[in-house]
């Protein structure tokens, strides 16, 4: 029963209001991103908070850890700043903050989601890119939905569930 | 908006920003909602899910384009050949609405004509759209079960922008997707009130709820309304925006009260805005914030922001909706009702300004608004999602979807008119050899005042820049990420150059959210609806090499 966040490339438009509504809710330091490629899909990209996260196994000081609502977080007392997290993330998400010297992610908003409310960044999601909840639960929904060329990545593993479009041709031709 | 009216008989959005998601084929025509109204993606992209059709047509590969089926790359300022050229398919091919257009329409004759001329063909010469798209974006809009159009300011900021949305109207028209859920014609308005603005009489030529000035019987009924005097109210026509930068420059205008707006930075060829509004004998600005035209005044009056009011807001679909404030209003900040109540006070006005509270001005627009009437206060407060206008009565459950069963015009009947190519007011030379369109990027809003002052969004994007095709780029000898200097016959600009191919060659796009962008635009008003062409401009670029900052 993880709790997942599924980024839907075909929805996102790039208006990054997540990446925004993040930096508002971690005092200024946002830990979402959305990357434009070929100018042409945006994709948000945030930790996936992998079932066997390699951030938690590498970690020298338990700094990272697992909360009771499936976030991976930081414990920013005791992360020493070695950035081994950031090596050893296989989607390149952790950020490191050089003012405090610690790394830094995505906690899937512990302090909101403890109180019933979704994640900053789904909740300020104007188009709907962005949708918390249980993995196999959004996972049975996106898979259900075949009415456009759609291909559903998914891996319970590395928390993956992620919806790509596929478009065969150029735009302007 | 005029547009709209003359056709349909009223200047809304027909259907509701959440009915999109009921549309099967969606043509979305001179709108970028995806950066400019981000919230209406989310059923746009609903109904596309569902298995819907979307069109987009824009002379840039936009983040709206980024999901389109069929995406039609226009020349700015070709709009209306594209949507004359679908009419002509949809006419040849008899794939039209015959029962609609003969019990519901007229002029579908004089259309017929008209559209004659503009064959895919020859419309592909004018737009630079492949013939074939406009056939294939043609047969899916009037094939579709339920169809919409969305249209903006890409539509209206032409000289030819009431032709335009004309042409809109007579395309829904002919295929009879007006008055069910999922088609209609929809304008997104630009601001989060501008609708309500409209429907409040913010128009020169009109009282609340569009009743004309220079109707006798107006004059009185308001008059009466306002406990004044029926000689004080005038019977003229009053001046737009552009017309009274115009008009201090004749010396017809000696002073100005601007009231949440920033002209210096918003309006086209700023730089004759700029010298006339310094040239005014008096000018007082209300703004939350010291913008650029508020530094030019001789009194400055604070108004309190969106969280220190309360009051009604309608939105661009129509939906009037109570909003409470927050907090009470900081420092010497005022609601603006309370301070054009001042102004009036002091002008001896104070008996039609005699209000107490919000709630007593909606009751006075209940009384002069007929499509107000049914929306008071104590009802809109327990509805949450507000009420579409119109609303006649306090049982009445409100509109969200016009001409149901029939347009505001005789007959119940709406008027297709045809209208034909107009040329934008500046074409390229040899001289100004590149097309210079405007708008605006999903970070900022409009001129910038509120969210040049953010750092969130400032930090995202913190500079003017000119969108090039790598082509025009190597043609002028520019360089990827230096500054360059673009140039139109009313002023010289300064900004970074930002390489894309998302945009065609010999088109240049820069966003106005910057104080310097306006210098460049041209003032040259629809005939009709009197605005500006923002979106088309003769210009030149130079490179200027030096990486510094380029605003």
């Amino acid at each position: 029963m993880t709790h997942v966040i599924l980024m839907d490339i075909a929805r996102c438009i790039n208006c990054r209001s997540c990446e925004v509504a993040c930096e508002r809710e971690h005092a200024g330091f946002g830990n979402m991103t959305v990357q434009v490629f070929d100018e042409r899909y945006a994709v948000p990209m945030s930790c996936r908070h992998c079932q066997d996260g390699p951030c938690i196994r590498v970690c020298p000081t338990n700094a990272l850890h697992r909360e009771t609502n499936d976030a991976v977080t930081i414990a920013p007392m005791k992360c020493i700043g070695c950035q081994l997290c950031m090596i050893a993330c296989p989607f390149g998400i952790i950020k490191f903050d050089y003012l405090n010297k610690i790394a830094r992610k995505c906690d899937l908003c512990v302090a909101r989601t403890m109180q019933g409310l979704q994640p900053a960044c789904v909740s300020t999601c104007s188009a709907r890119a962005l949708v918390y909840g249980e993995f196999d639960e959004l996972k049975q929904t996106v898979e259900r939905d075949r009415s456009r060329l759609l291909v559903v990545r998914s891996s319970g593993e590395t928390g993956t569930l992620v919806r790509v479009p596929i478009v065969w041709s150029d735009p302007y031709r | 908006m005029a547009g709209l009216a003359a056709t349909f008989g009223s200047g809304a959005m027909t259907n509701p920003i959440t009915d999109l998601a009921n549309a099967d084929c969606i043509l979305v025509i001179g709108s970028n909602f995806a950066e400019n109204h981000p919230i209406v993606a989310r059923w746009v992209m609903d109904a596309r899910q569902r298995g819907g059709t979307l069109i987009v047509a824009d002379p840039r590969y936009t983040p709206t384009a980024w999901a389109s089926d069929i995406f039609l790359p226009l020349i700015p300022g070709s709009d209306i050949s594209l949507l004359n050229a679908m009419m002509h398919v949809i006419v040849k091919e008899k794939l039209y609405n015959q029962q609609f257009v003969e019990t519901r329409t007229t002029g579908f004759d004089d259309l017929c004509k008209t559209i004659e001329a503009y064959s895919p063909e020859r419309a592909e010469k004018l737009t630079g759209v492949p013939a074939e798209k406009i056939v294939r974006a043609a047969r899916a809009y009037a094939n579709a079960a339920a169809s919409s159009i969305v249209y903006c300011m890409g539509v209206t900021q032409h000289i030819s922008g009431t032709q335009t949305v004309i042409a809109c109207a007579d395309l829904a028209m002919l295929c009879g997707h007006v008055g069910r859920p999922g088609t209609g014609v929809n304008p997104l308005r630009g601001q989060d009130n501008v609708q309500g603005a409209c429907d409040m009489g913010a128009l020169p030529n009109v009282y609340p709820a569009y009743q004309s000035v220079t109707d006798t019987a107006n004059r009185d009924k308001f008059a009466a309304a306002w406990n004044i005097s029926a000689e004080k109210l005038s019977l003229n026509v009053g001046l737009t925006l552009v017309e009274m930068t115009h008009a201090i420059e004749r010396n017809e205008i000696h002073g100005m009260l601007i009231m949440g707006e920033n002209p210096i930075v918003g309006d086209p060829n700023s730089n004759r805005v700029r010298r006339s509004l310094e040239k005014v004998d008096f000018l007082a600005v209300i703004d939350i914030f010291m913008t650029e035209t508020a530094q030019l005044a001789d009194v400055i009056l604070p108004a309190a922001s969106f969280a220190e009011r309360r009051g009604t807001k309608t939105t661009t679909d129509r939906r009037v909706q109570w909003l409470e404030r927050a907090i009470q209003p900081v420092g010497e900040s005022r609601p603006d009702w309370r301070i054009i109540s001042e102004i009036a006070r002091r002008l001896d006005l104070q008996d039609a300004f005699d209000y107490n509270d919000e709630d007593e001005i909606l009751d006075e627009i209940r009384k002069v608004a007929a499509s107000y009437a049914g929306i008071s206060s104590k009802r809109l407060q327990n509805t949450l999602g507000g009420i579409h206008w119109p609303c006649p009565t306090e049982d009445h459950p409100g509109t969200p979807i016009l001409y149901v069963n029939g347009f505001n015009k005789p007959g119940g009947r709406g008027v297709m008119k045809s209208v034909e190519h107009i040329e934008p007011a500046e074409p390229t030379s040899a001289e100004y050899p590149l097309l210079l369109t405007s708008g605006r990027v999903v970070l900022h809003y409009n001129s910038g005042s509120m969210t040049r002052r953010s750092h969130a969004l400032l930090s995202r994007e913190p500079e003017m820049f000119v969108q090039i095709n790598p082509e025009t780029v190597k043609a002028y000898g520019l360089v990827a990420d230096e500054s360059a200097q673009v140039t139109t016959r009313r002023g010289s600009v300064q900004a970074r150059v930002r390489v894309s191919r998302r945009i065609p060659p010999g088109v240049l796009f820069m966003p106005y959210h910057f104080p310097t962008m306006n210098q460049l635009t041209i003032d040259a008003l629809d005939p009709i609806a009197k605005i500006p062409e923002y979106k088309v401009a003769a210009c030149r670029i130079e490179p200027l090499g030096e990486k510094e900052k380029a605003v």
